[in-house]
């Protein structure tokens, strides 16, 4: 191919590695950063010079752009040529002939393996700042069942001393009650910690808001509590669809709950939905007991729960939390004591991750 | 003998607090959320009340301030109870006035984190219903 010096200068100079691919995957042209990263390339295939391995690779990007002439974006892991493990993004363009034929593609790829590196270490040091909060609520949460063991044994010992039949059983209850409790806990503390692997793929995600309602709109209704789906324009986005499940219906449950505890008789929970400046937007808001201040500080606090015992656990928040986090999003709430609350879901499309299937990505 | 109201959303608690009151010869009264809590006091006149912090309808802290705005109400001691690890800072002016800014209120009389010692509660309870010495608080 007949270069000017000039676009050698550029081609070599440019910090991107650049490689030329033609249809049998041969590596036939590579600049001075791609030689640098993945050493020699002449008379390769692409798959041996990136990924150090002699198949095609499963999920091919140059294949599917050979095919269909369309330009992707995707991140891709490989080897360097000092076979350590590397992190790039690379954007597969079509070589187009005038007839349409498309003899090659170029690939030019960005190493962000230190990019990665701290992606990991931001998301362990944020692990470890929620175990250390969880570790604060779990406090809490013993010392109100050490409360309750001790305050059944009193019970149970009071009983024996007065000789009193009724009240020995009144402290065993108390006991057992406990326990239970703790079992309780312990469970869904353990539930909470081990966490599940994100399944993400593009979804509708008004069907997930949909699904949610319909699902609690006749047990809102028992509870004299009106549910009602304010469903905006919302296009498809890449989204673990039962995490979104769970947190909207944490929230939901949350507002109807707060509509049961309101002095005032037939409340409303509304979930909406927005797309807006590439935001999407979930509200769920209620116009039932609202929160004072001690209680809006708490809100996200394990373990603290403002339900009669043996209704919530403390945990459905923070879990829901922990899901918009992985997508990118932030939990905000406004909320007046007596007047009610709004719970707002916000992911931003440029943070959501990408999907697990290769096809969706294309 | 002196009457003591003890509002707590856990019926397990109530029944403990009951219990240990009466075996030491108090009357005792109970509720399990604030807006019941303020009903049973207008009508018991209790000589103490013992509040939980974290309650359905009315929070403990709500409770407390409409005890404390109410004339006949006001001058009841009240003794906050509640496993909130900050619970002690109620006792913080500041920290205090961050919950309820309005300075017409006063600090509550006591804070006990949970779980309570039985001895250190019933001498807090004797000094704050009049009858017997000051407890070691703190």
């Amino acid at each position: 191919m007949p270069y000017s010096w000039l676009t050698d200068e550029l081609f070599d100079r440019i910090p991107v590695a650049i490689c030329v691919i033609d249809r049998e995957f041969g590596v036939v042209d590579a600049n001075a950063r791609f030689t640098e990263l993945y050493g020699e390339w002449i008379g390769h295939r692409c798959h041996q010079v990136y990924k150090d391995r002699n198949e095609r690779c499963v999920k091919c990007g140059a294949a599917k752009t050979f095919e269909d002439g369309k330009t992707r974006e995707r991140e891709e892991e490989g080897v360097d040529r000092f076979g350590r493990d590397t992190h790039y993004l690379v954007d597969i363009v079509p070589v187009v002939r005038e007839d349409g034929s498309i003899p090659y593609i170029i690939e030019m790829s960005t190493d962000i393996t230190e990019l990665k590196k701290l992606q990991r270490e931001k998301i362990e040091a944020e692990r470890l700042a929620a175990v250390g909060q969880t570790v604060a609520g779990l406090a809490h949460g013993i010392k109100n069942l050490i409360m309750g063991l001790e305050g059944g044994m009193y019970v149970v010992n009071s009983g024996l001393r007065s000789d009193n039949e009724e009240r020995v059983l009144q402290g065993w209850r108390m006991l057992e009650e406990d326990i239970t409790r703790i079992s309780a806990f312990v469970k869904e503390f353990l539930e909470f910690a081990k966490g599940r692997q994100p399944r993400v793929q593009m979804i509708q995600p008004n069907d997930v808001a949909r699904t949610v309602v319909d699902h609690y709109r006749e047990r809102a209704a028992r509870s004299g509590v009106e549910l009602v789906l304010d469903l905006g324009e919302l296009g498809e986005a890449p989204m673990d669809g039962e995490g979104l499940h769970t947190c909207l219906t944490n929230l939901v449950l949350n507002a109807i709950d707060a509509c049961v505890m309101s002095t005032q008789e037939g409340c409303h929970v509304t979930m909406s939905t927005r797309e807006k400046d590439g935001v999407l937007t979930f509200e769920v808001a209620d116009d039932g007991c609202g929160m004072d201040y001690d209680i809006k500080q708490k809100v996200f606090t394990n373990f603290f729960s403002t339900k009669a015992s043996g209704k919530g656990t403390g945990l459905g928040l923070l879990t829901t939390r922990k899901i918009v986090q992985e997508h990118g999003g932030q939990v905000s709430f406004e909320s007046s004591e007596g007047e009610g609350s709004v719970f707002r879901l916000q992911f931003p499309r440029q943070n959501l991750p990408r999907p697990q299937e290769e096809e969706a990505a294309a | 003998m002196k009457k003591v109201l003890i509002v707590d959303d856990e019926q397990s608690i109530l029944i403990y607090l009951t219990t240990v009151l009466e075996d030491t010869g108090y009357v005792t009264c109970s509720a399990l959320d604030g807006e019941e809590g303020l009903r049973v006091a207008r009508r018991e006149k209790p000589d103490l009340v013992c509040l939980d912090v974290m309650m359905p309808k009315h929070s403990g802290v709500s409770l407390y301030e409409k005890i404390k705005r109410d004339p006949d109400l006001r001058p009841i001691p009240v003794m906050f109870i509640s496993a909130y690890n900050r619970i002690r800072d109620l006792r913080n002016p500041a920290a205090f006035r961050k919950m309820i800014p309005d300075t017409a209120i006063p600090q509550p009389e006591l804070c006990m984190e949970k779980p309570i010692k039985v001895p250190e509660f019933l001498a807090a309870v004797a000094k704050l219903t009049g009858e017997g010495p000051p407890p070691e608080e703190d």
